[in-house]
């Protein structure tokens, strides 16, 4: 029952995901990446009352305090403030063959648990594989810093996923990792607004 | 008897006491408060030196450990001095003068507590932290290229850290511990072990400025202050890789070691190519 809930889930972010491939709006991108932090909060919330495990309830709660409460709506109050950067100017790929890539990309996740960790565990795992690779493809496909951010904050939330199929880390870690990210996040977004889009073409960071 | 093992933590939270104090009570001190930090830290871990080695719940420290806690504390001690009147020259500067000795010495503090603890996960916890600790001492200087090195760094170095995150949960998922003592105990000898092995080279190997996901090492070198780019280079990196070391010590493979060997190799040749037809002088030296 718990394993069909988790492909439901898996099923559900990789979704979203690729919806976050065909915006163009980052405040879209944002609250779509809210809505995924908010299933997996749920999910895991859901689980450690399930099977009675104080730590995951912890864990779920803190998930949805950061990911889903605090971060996107950090996100969207720095992004108001810049309204030149609400919209990716440019998609160097372009919309239908993100989306493309993105399935191959599934494809593939699923190739290679086959190939490497078939022997190790269940088909779960190629799940958070095809979410990492997603949210790597996010982070190489945009060039907007705030689409970037979100990409690796779904590789981060592919981790969670990893950590219910492998029976999760430490108590303690877990917490220093939510606290890592809020870090990561505070820090980006101030380097974020102070920083401008085209600067590509500077000779200083040639070679 | 008198418990000692306290006295490797010292340094750690020294640093991270006077980040306290200099970022929230006295900013006009925060000069004086790192210069006292730095010596108070370089005297703890000389103390360090004359106690045994410690393998408990929370610390796993021997004599590598306190070879990077000396060389820490030592290259920490330098920038300090060295920031005092450099940090005066930079004009326009992003951060204040307070707020760039608080987040040196708290970055000093993540990367104390990193090469103490016993624990792979905390380990990683330690060394991201010194990512974003760091983040805004690389764009100092506050022109648009320092501030895209800086960006590039925390995203191309964030993303990487995912992955040596993702090796920590194999090897948790292969052995059910990440106690380095409890480790080498169990001399682990699965393939998922080794998997987890190889992903934590690529993605400690991004922090240390290994092939293939070095390219932000030349941007921030070059676009930090001098002081930052020394601790970069004489501290950040080799920390980077202490927990590669703690992984061949507990799972000395072949294939492992063949493809360490393979990324450092690679490194060396891109490095030589690239350096050929570099100009900027902190960005051919990086």
């Amino acid at each position: 029952m718990q394993n069909n809930i988790f492909i439901l889930v898996g099923f559900i972010q990789i979704i979203l995901i690729v919806f976050m491939q065909w915006q163009s709006y980052i405040s879209t991108t944002i609250k779509t990446f809210d809505l995924s932090s908010w299933i997996l909060g749920i999910f895991l919330l859901a689980i450690g009352i399930i099977n009675r495990e104080p730590t995951l309830i912890i864990l779920a709660i803190l998930t949805i305090l950061t990911r889903a409460i605090f971060i996107p709506r950090y996100l969207l109050k720095t992004i108001k403030k810049d309204i030149w950067r609400v919209r990716e100017s440019k998609n160097p790929l372009g919309v239908s063959l993100s989306i493309i890539i993105s399935i191959c990309l599934a494809l593939f996740s699923y190739g290679l648990y086959s190939i490497a960790l078939s022997n190790s565990g269940s088909v779960l795992e190629s799940i958070p594989i095809t979410l990492m690779l997603q949210g790597a493809f996010l982070i190489i496909s945009k060039s907007n810093a705030y689409n970037q951010l979100i990409g690796y904050l779904v590789m981060e939330n592919s981790i969670f996923l990893f950590g219910y199929i492998f029976s999760g880390l430490p108590f303690i870690v877990e917490a220093g990792i939510v606290l890592d990210i809020l870090g990561i996040v505070l820090v980006s977004s101030i380097i974020m607004r102070l920083r401008k889009e085209n600067i590509d073409n500077e000779e200083e960071l040639y070679g | 008897m008198i418990n000692f093992e306290f006295i490797y933590l010292l340094p750690c939270l020294i640093s991270f006491i006077a980040s306290i104090i200099g970022f929230f009570a006295f900013k006009r001190f925060a000069k004086t408060i790192s210069i006292v930090s730095s010596v108070l830290c370089i005297l703890s871990v000389i103390a360090g030196f004359w106690e045994p080695t410690v393998q408990n719940n929370y610390l796993y420290v021997d004599n590598l450990s306190k070879v990077f806690s000396l060389m820490i504390s030592i290259v920490y001690l330098s920038v300090v001095i060295f920031s005092i009147e450099y940090i005066n020259h930079i004009e326009n500067k992003l951060i204040k003068v307070h707020q760039y000795f608080s987040l040196l010495n708290i970055f000093v503090s993540a990367l104390f507590a990193s090469v103490v603890l016993n624990n792979l996960g905390l380990i990683w916890v330690g060394i991201e932290a010194t990512t974003f600790t760091s983040a805004l001492l690389v764009s100092t200087q506050n022109d648009s290229i320092a501030v895209e090195a800086a960006y590039r760094y925390i995203i191309i170095v964030s993303v990487g850290l995912i992955i040596s995150l993702i090796a920590t949960l194999f090897i948790y998922s292969s052995e059910k511990t990440l106690s380095i003592f409890s480790l080498l105990q169990l001399h682990p000898t699965d393939s998922i072990f080794l998997l987890g092995s190889l992903l934590s080279i690529i993605g400690y190997g991004t922090k240390a400025g290994i092939f293939p996901m070095y390219t932000w090492l030349p941007d921030a070198h070059g676009k930090a202050p001098a002081p930052v780019s020394a601790i970069f280079s004489a501290v950040l990196l080799p920390v980077s890789l202490y927990p590669l070391i703690r992984i061949f010590e507990i799972f000395p493979n072949y294939y492992l070691s063949l493809f360490a060997f393979s990324l450092g190799f690679l490194s060396v040749a891109t490095a030589a190519i690239i350096a050929g037809s570099q100009t900027i002088y902190k960005r051919l030296f990086a």
